[in-house]
Protein backbone atom coordinates (compact mmCIF):
# COMPACT_ATOMS: atom_id res chain seq x y z
CA UNK A 1 0.00 0.00 0.00
CA UNK A 2 2.10 3.28 -0.94
CA UNK A 3 1.57 6.56 1.30
CA UNK A 4 -1.17 8.24 0.34
CA UNK A 5 -3.73 5.20 0.21
CA UNK A 6 -2.20 4.29 4.16
CA UNK A 7 -2.91 7.60 4.66
CA UNK A 8 -6.65 7.30 3.62
CA UNK A 9 -7.20 4.21 5.44
CA UNK A 10 -6.02 6.05 8.75
CA UNK A 11 -7.90 9.19 8.00
CA UNK A 12 -10.88 7.13 7.12
CA UNK A 13 -10.27 5.63 10.79
CA UNK A 14 -9.90 8.44 12.75
CA UNK A 15 -12.21 11.54 10.73
CA UNK A 16 -15.59 11.25 11.88
CA UNK A 17 -13.47 11.61 16.28
CA UNK A 18 -11.95 14.61 15.29
CA UNK A 19 -14.83 16.29 13.16
CA UNK A 20 -17.22 15.37 16.23
CA UNK A 21 -14.74 17.06 18.30
CA UNK A 22 -14.46 20.08 16.66
CA UNK A 23 -18.07 20.37 15.44
CA UNK A 24 -18.91 20.10 19.30
CA UNK A 25 -16.35 22.80 20.27
CA UNK A 26 -17.22 25.43 17.69
CA UNK A 27 -20.98 24.54 17.03
CA UNK A 28 -20.88 25.06 13.68
CA UNK A 29 -20.21 22.36 10.61
CA UNK A 30 -18.14 24.75 8.88
CA UNK A 31 -15.96 25.79 10.71
CA UNK A 32 -15.56 22.25 12.41
CA UNK A 33 -14.55 21.15 9.14
CA UNK A 34 -12.03 23.85 8.82
CA UNK A 35 -10.64 22.50 11.85
CA UNK A 36 -10.92 18.85 10.87
CA UNK A 37 -8.68 19.73 7.59
CA UNK A 38 -5.80 21.23 9.15
CA UNK A 39 -5.83 18.54 12.19
CA UNK A 40 -5.16 16.40 8.99
CA UNK A 41 -2.97 18.01 7.55
CA UNK A 42 -0.61 18.25 10.72
CA UNK A 43 -1.09 14.36 10.66
CA UNK A 44 -0.04 14.08 7.50
CA UNK A 45 3.13 15.70 7.95
CA UNK A 46 3.61 13.80 11.39
CA UNK A 47 2.61 10.44 9.38
CA UNK A 48 5.67 8.32 9.53
CA UNK A 49 5.34 8.68 13.47
CA UNK A 50 1.93 8.09 13.52
CA UNK A 51 1.38 5.18 11.06
CA UNK A 52 2.48 2.60 13.95
CA UNK A 53 2.26 4.64 17.38
CA UNK A 54 -0.64 3.18 18.92
CA UNK A 55 -1.39 6.64 20.53
CA UNK A 56 -2.51 7.79 17.53
CA UNK A 57 -5.79 8.96 18.68
CA UNK A 58 -4.50 10.60 21.37
CA UNK A 59 -2.47 12.53 19.34
CA UNK A 60 -5.40 13.53 16.81
CA UNK A 61 -7.72 14.27 20.00
CA UNK A 62 -5.30 16.59 21.42
CA UNK A 63 -4.34 18.65 18.63
CA UNK A 64 -7.84 19.21 17.27
CA UNK A 65 -8.70 20.19 20.84
CA UNK A 66 -5.64 22.63 20.77
CA UNK A 67 -6.36 23.95 17.53
CA UNK A 68 -9.99 24.54 18.27
CA UNK A 69 -9.73 26.06 21.57
CA UNK A 70 -7.19 28.83 19.50
CA UNK A 71 -10.20 29.37 16.81
CA UNK A 72 -12.62 30.23 19.65
CA UNK A 73 -10.04 32.20 21.63
CA UNK A 74 -10.95 35.62 20.90
CA UNK A 75 -14.22 34.44 21.91
CA UNK A 76 -13.05 33.04 25.19
CA UNK A 77 -12.07 36.18 26.50
CA UNK A 78 -15.46 37.83 26.25
CA UNK A 79 -17.32 34.39 27.54
CA UNK A 80 -14.60 34.87 30.23
CA UNK A 81 -15.56 38.31 31.14
CA UNK A 82 -19.48 37.75 31.35
CA UNK A 83 -19.08 34.80 33.20
CA UNK A 84 -17.34 35.99 35.79
CA UNK A 85 -19.49 38.91 35.84
CA UNK A 86 -21.89 36.67 37.06
CA UNK A 87 -22.74 35.79 40.99
CA UNK A 88 -22.13 32.36 42.46
CA UNK A 89 -25.88 32.17 43.48
CA UNK A 90 -27.58 30.46 40.15
CA UNK A 91 -25.54 27.75 40.43
CA UNK A 92 -28.13 26.05 42.16
CA UNK A 93 -30.57 23.48 39.60
CA UNK A 94 -33.65 25.44 40.09
CA UNK A 95 -35.89 23.18 38.38
CA UNK A 96 -36.89 18.88 39.19
CA UNK A 97 -33.92 17.07 37.20
CA UNK A 98 -35.51 14.31 36.12
CA UNK A 99 -34.54 11.16 35.92
CA UNK A 100 -34.04 10.29 32.19
CA UNK A 101 -34.42 12.41 28.87
CA UNK A 102 -35.88 11.71 25.40
CA UNK A 103 -36.18 8.64 25.94
CA UNK A 104 -39.35 8.23 24.56
CA UNK A 105 -37.65 9.10 21.09
CA UNK A 106 -35.83 7.01 18.72
CA UNK A 107 -32.09 6.89 18.93
CA UNK A 108 -31.64 8.80 15.51
CA UNK A 109 -34.10 11.34 16.49
CA UNK A 110 -32.44 11.57 19.96
CA UNK A 111 -28.91 11.98 18.49
CA UNK A 112 -30.27 15.12 16.57
CA UNK A 113 -31.48 16.54 19.53
CA UNK A 114 -28.83 15.98 21.19
CA UNK A 115 -26.58 17.70 18.65
CA UNK A 116 -28.25 20.65 18.10
CA UNK A 117 -28.71 21.66 21.68
CA UNK A 118 -25.33 21.90 21.93
CA UNK A 119 -25.24 23.77 18.78
CA UNK A 120 -27.77 25.83 21.30
CA UNK A 121 -25.71 26.00 23.91
CA UNK A 122 -24.04 29.39 24.72
CA UNK A 123 -19.97 28.87 24.23
CA UNK A 124 -19.10 29.62 27.51
CA UNK A 125 -21.40 26.21 28.49
CA UNK A 126 -20.99 23.91 25.88
CA UNK A 127 -17.15 24.70 25.54
CA UNK A 128 -16.14 23.19 29.14
CA UNK A 129 -19.65 20.86 29.27
CA UNK A 130 -18.38 19.29 25.53
CA UNK A 131 -14.50 19.19 26.89
CA UNK A 132 -15.83 17.58 30.13
CA UNK A 133 -18.37 15.16 29.66
CA UNK A 134 -17.42 14.11 25.39
CA UNK A 135 -13.93 14.97 25.57
CA UNK A 136 -13.99 13.49 29.31
CA UNK A 137 -10.73 15.73 30.61
CA UNK A 138 -10.28 16.98 33.89
CA UNK A 139 -11.57 19.87 35.72
CA UNK A 140 -8.12 20.67 36.18
CA UNK A 141 -7.37 19.77 32.61
CA UNK A 142 -10.61 21.76 31.37
CA UNK A 143 -9.11 24.68 33.81
CA UNK A 144 -5.51 24.82 31.88
CA UNK A 145 -6.75 24.59 28.88
CA UNK A 146 -9.28 27.74 29.16
CA UNK A 147 -7.08 29.34 31.67
CA UNK A 148 -9.60 30.19 33.68
CA UNK A 149 -9.90 28.98 37.54
CA UNK A 150 -11.12 25.61 38.99
CA UNK A 151 -13.84 26.94 40.40
CA UNK A 152 -14.97 28.76 37.62
CA UNK A 153 -14.50 25.54 35.30
CA UNK A 154 -16.96 23.84 37.64
CA UNK A 155 -19.55 27.24 37.54
CA UNK A 156 -19.32 26.66 34.19
CA UNK A 157 -19.60 22.92 33.16
CA UNK A 158 -22.95 23.52 36.44
CA UNK A 159 -24.50 26.03 34.62
CA UNK A 160 -23.94 24.33 31.00
CA UNK A 161 -25.79 21.01 32.45
CA UNK A 162 -28.94 23.11 33.84
CA UNK A 163 -29.25 24.53 30.31
CA UNK A 164 -28.53 21.94 28.62
CA UNK A 165 -31.18 19.78 30.67
CA UNK A 166 -33.73 22.33 30.14
CA UNK A 167 -33.19 22.74 26.40
CA UNK A 168 -33.06 18.55 25.59
CA UNK A 169 -36.49 18.63 28.22
CA UNK A 170 -37.88 21.09 25.43
CA UNK A 171 -37.57 19.27 22.74
CA UNK A 172 -38.79 16.08 23.91
CA UNK A 173 -41.55 17.67 24.93
CA UNK A 174 -41.27 16.80 28.39
CA UNK B 1 -7.25 10.24 30.81
CA UNK B 2 -10.12 10.20 34.15
CA UNK B 3 -13.55 8.08 33.04
CA UNK B 4 -16.31 10.11 33.90
CA UNK B 5 -17.73 7.18 35.30
CA UNK B 6 -15.42 6.78 37.86
CA UNK B 7 -15.45 10.55 38.75
CA UNK B 8 -19.05 10.52 38.82
CA UNK B 9 -18.47 7.66 41.58
CA UNK B 10 -15.84 9.42 43.26
CA UNK B 11 -17.59 13.10 43.35
CA UNK B 12 -21.16 11.24 44.57
CA UNK B 13 -19.73 8.97 46.97
CA UNK B 14 -20.16 5.81 45.20
CA UNK B 15 -22.71 6.53 43.46
CA UNK B 16 -25.69 6.96 45.42
CA UNK B 17 -29.15 7.88 44.30
CA UNK B 18 -31.03 11.07 44.66
CA UNK B 19 -33.04 10.02 47.49
CA UNK B 20 -30.22 8.69 49.16
CA UNK B 21 -28.00 11.32 48.88
CA UNK B 22 -27.58 14.40 51.87
CA UNK B 23 -28.15 17.80 51.09
CA UNK B 24 -31.16 18.41 48.25
CA UNK B 25 -28.92 21.49 46.17
CA UNK B 26 -25.59 18.88 45.68
CA UNK B 27 -27.86 16.42 45.16
CA UNK B 28 -29.71 17.71 42.15
CA UNK B 29 -25.93 18.52 41.03
CA UNK B 30 -25.10 15.22 40.94
CA UNK B 31 -28.27 13.67 39.08
CA UNK B 32 -27.83 16.59 36.58
CA UNK B 33 -24.43 15.47 36.41
CA UNK B 34 -24.96 11.79 36.04
CA UNK B 35 -27.91 12.76 33.75
CA UNK B 36 -26.03 14.49 31.09
CA UNK B 37 -23.17 12.46 31.56
CA UNK B 38 -25.29 9.47 30.28
CA UNK B 39 -26.41 11.57 27.41
CA UNK B 40 -22.88 12.13 26.33
CA UNK B 41 -22.09 8.55 26.47
CA UNK B 42 -25.47 7.44 24.42
CA UNK B 43 -23.69 10.21 21.57
CA UNK B 44 -22.58 8.37 18.62
CA UNK B 45 -19.35 10.32 16.84
CA UNK B 46 -20.82 12.79 14.11
CA UNK B 47 -19.95 11.88 10.93
CA UNK B 48 -17.62 13.61 8.96
CA UNK B 49 -18.61 15.59 5.78
CA UNK B 50 -17.96 13.42 2.26
CA UNK B 51 -15.91 16.44 1.38
CA UNK B 52 -13.39 16.64 4.37
CA UNK B 53 -11.22 13.85 2.62
CA UNK B 54 -11.48 15.73 -1.02
CA UNK B 55 -10.53 18.97 0.63
CA UNK B 56 -7.26 16.89 2.81
CA UNK B 57 -5.96 15.30 -0.08
CA UNK B 58 -5.78 18.52 -2.64
CA UNK B 59 -4.35 20.66 -0.29
CA UNK B 60 -1.46 17.70 0.41
CA UNK B 61 -0.98 18.00 -3.56
CA UNK B 62 -0.76 21.29 -3.54
CA UNK B 63 1.65 22.30 -1.26
CA UNK B 64 4.99 23.45 -2.21
CA UNK B 65 7.65 21.13 -3.05
CA UNK B 66 9.71 22.29 -0.31
CA UNK B 67 7.32 21.93 2.21
CA UNK B 68 7.17 18.34 1.82
CA UNK B 69 10.21 15.64 3.03
CA UNK B 70 13.53 15.58 1.44
CA UNK B 71 12.51 12.63 -0.32
CA UNK B 72 9.91 14.50 -2.19
CA UNK B 73 12.08 17.08 -3.37
CA UNK B 74 12.91 17.37 -7.23
CA UNK B 75 16.71 16.12 -8.15
CA UNK B 76 17.84 19.01 -9.13
CA UNK B 77 16.38 20.62 -5.76
CA UNK B 78 18.16 17.88 -3.91
CA UNK B 79 21.53 18.63 -5.50
CA UNK B 80 21.46 21.97 -5.01
CA UNK B 81 20.54 21.74 -1.35
CA UNK B 82 23.68 19.34 -0.86
CA UNK B 83 25.96 21.66 -2.93
CA UNK B 84 24.85 24.55 -0.62
CA UNK B 85 25.26 22.43 2.76
CA UNK B 86 29.20 21.26 2.05
CA UNK B 87 29.25 24.32 0.44
CA UNK B 88 27.95 26.35 3.45
CA UNK B 89 30.33 23.84 5.90
CA UNK B 90 33.39 24.28 3.96
CA UNK B 91 32.94 27.88 4.25
CA UNK B 92 32.06 27.66 8.42
CA UNK B 93 35.50 26.02 8.40
CA UNK B 94 37.39 28.51 6.31
CA UNK B 95 35.72 31.28 8.39
CA UNK B 96 36.69 29.74 11.63
CA UNK B 97 40.24 28.85 10.63
CA UNK B 98 40.44 32.66 9.22
CA UNK B 99 39.72 34.27 12.30
CA UNK B 100 41.88 32.15 14.54
CA UNK B 101 45.07 33.08 12.19
CA UNK B 102 43.72 36.62 12.80
CA UNK B 103 43.91 36.27 15.91
CA UNK B 104 46.94 34.59 16.92
CA UNK B 105 49.30 36.79 14.42
CA UNK B 106 47.72 40.33 14.90
CA UNK B 107 48.32 42.74 17.52
CA UNK B 108 44.51 43.15 18.42
CA UNK B 109 43.50 45.83 21.01
CA UNK B 110 41.40 43.55 22.86
CA UNK B 111 43.78 40.70 23.05
CA UNK B 112 46.53 42.89 24.00
CA UNK B 113 44.21 44.05 27.14
CA UNK B 114 43.39 40.72 28.04
CA UNK B 115 47.15 39.48 27.93
CA UNK B 116 48.18 42.81 30.06
CA UNK B 117 44.94 42.03 32.69
CA UNK B 118 45.71 38.54 32.78
CA UNK B 119 49.82 39.40 33.89
CA UNK B 120 48.70 42.22 36.00
CA UNK B 121 46.14 39.46 38.44
CA UNK B 122 49.84 36.89 38.46
CA UNK B 123 51.59 39.36 39.54
CA UNK B 124 49.68 40.51 42.37
CA UNK B 125 48.66 36.79 43.04
CA UNK B 126 52.77 36.35 43.18
CA UNK B 127 53.46 38.96 45.15
CA UNK B 128 50.31 38.15 47.95
CA UNK B 129 52.43 35.15 48.28
CA UNK B 130 56.03 36.28 48.60
CA UNK B 131 54.21 38.08 51.65
CA UNK B 132 52.21 35.46 53.09
CA UNK B 133 55.85 33.85 52.99
CA UNK B 134 58.11 36.56 55.07
CA UNK B 135 55.36 36.56 57.79
CA UNK B 136 56.37 33.81 60.30
CA UNK B 137 53.12 31.32 61.24
CA UNK B 138 52.71 32.51 64.74
CA UNK B 139 51.89 36.55 63.43
CA UNK B 140 49.57 34.66 61.15
CA UNK B 141 48.04 32.76 64.65
CA UNK B 142 47.97 35.65 66.75
CA UNK B 143 46.52 38.21 63.84
CA UNK B 144 43.06 35.42 63.29
CA UNK B 145 43.10 35.26 67.34
CA UNK B 146 43.30 38.86 67.42
CA UNK B 147 40.48 39.45 64.41
CA UNK B 148 38.33 36.28 65.79
CA UNK B 149 38.26 37.91 69.44
CA UNK B 150 37.37 41.69 67.94
CA UNK B 151 34.63 39.43 65.88
CA UNK B 152 33.10 38.24 68.73
CA UNK B 153 33.40 41.53 71.12
CA UNK B 154 31.95 43.44 68.64
CA UNK B 155 28.93 40.75 68.10
CA UNK B 156 28.46 41.28 72.20
CA UNK B 157 28.31 45.21 71.98
CA UNK B 158 25.90 44.49 69.52
CA UNK B 159 23.82 42.37 70.95
CA UNK B 160 24.02 43.96 74.16
CA UNK B 161 23.00 47.35 72.70
CA UNK B 162 19.40 45.79 70.79
CA UNK B 163 18.45 44.40 73.83
CA UNK B 164 19.01 47.73 76.00
CA UNK B 165 18.21 50.15 73.64
CA UNK B 166 15.59 48.60 71.36
CA UNK B 167 13.83 45.78 73.06
CA UNK B 168 13.39 47.21 76.44
CA UNK B 169 12.08 50.84 74.92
Amino acid sequence: MDNQAEFATFMYSYQDMVFSTAVRLTGNDTQAEDIAQEVFIKAYENFPTLRTSPTAGGWLKTVTTRLTLNHLSRYRRRWRFFSEMRTEDDLEVEFPVPDTLLTDLDASRRHEIVERTLRELPERYRVPLVLYHFEELSYEQIAEQLRISLPKVKTDIQRGRAAMAKLLQRAGGV
Amino acid sequence: MTDPRDRLSGERGGGLGRDQAGGAGHDERGALERLIDGVARAQPPRRAPASLETRVFAQIAARPWWSKGFAHWPVLARAAFLVASFGFIKLTLVGVMWVIDFVRTSDVAGVDALHRTSNAVSATVSLGSLVLNAIPPVWLYIGAAVGFTLYAVLFGLGTFAYRTLYVQR
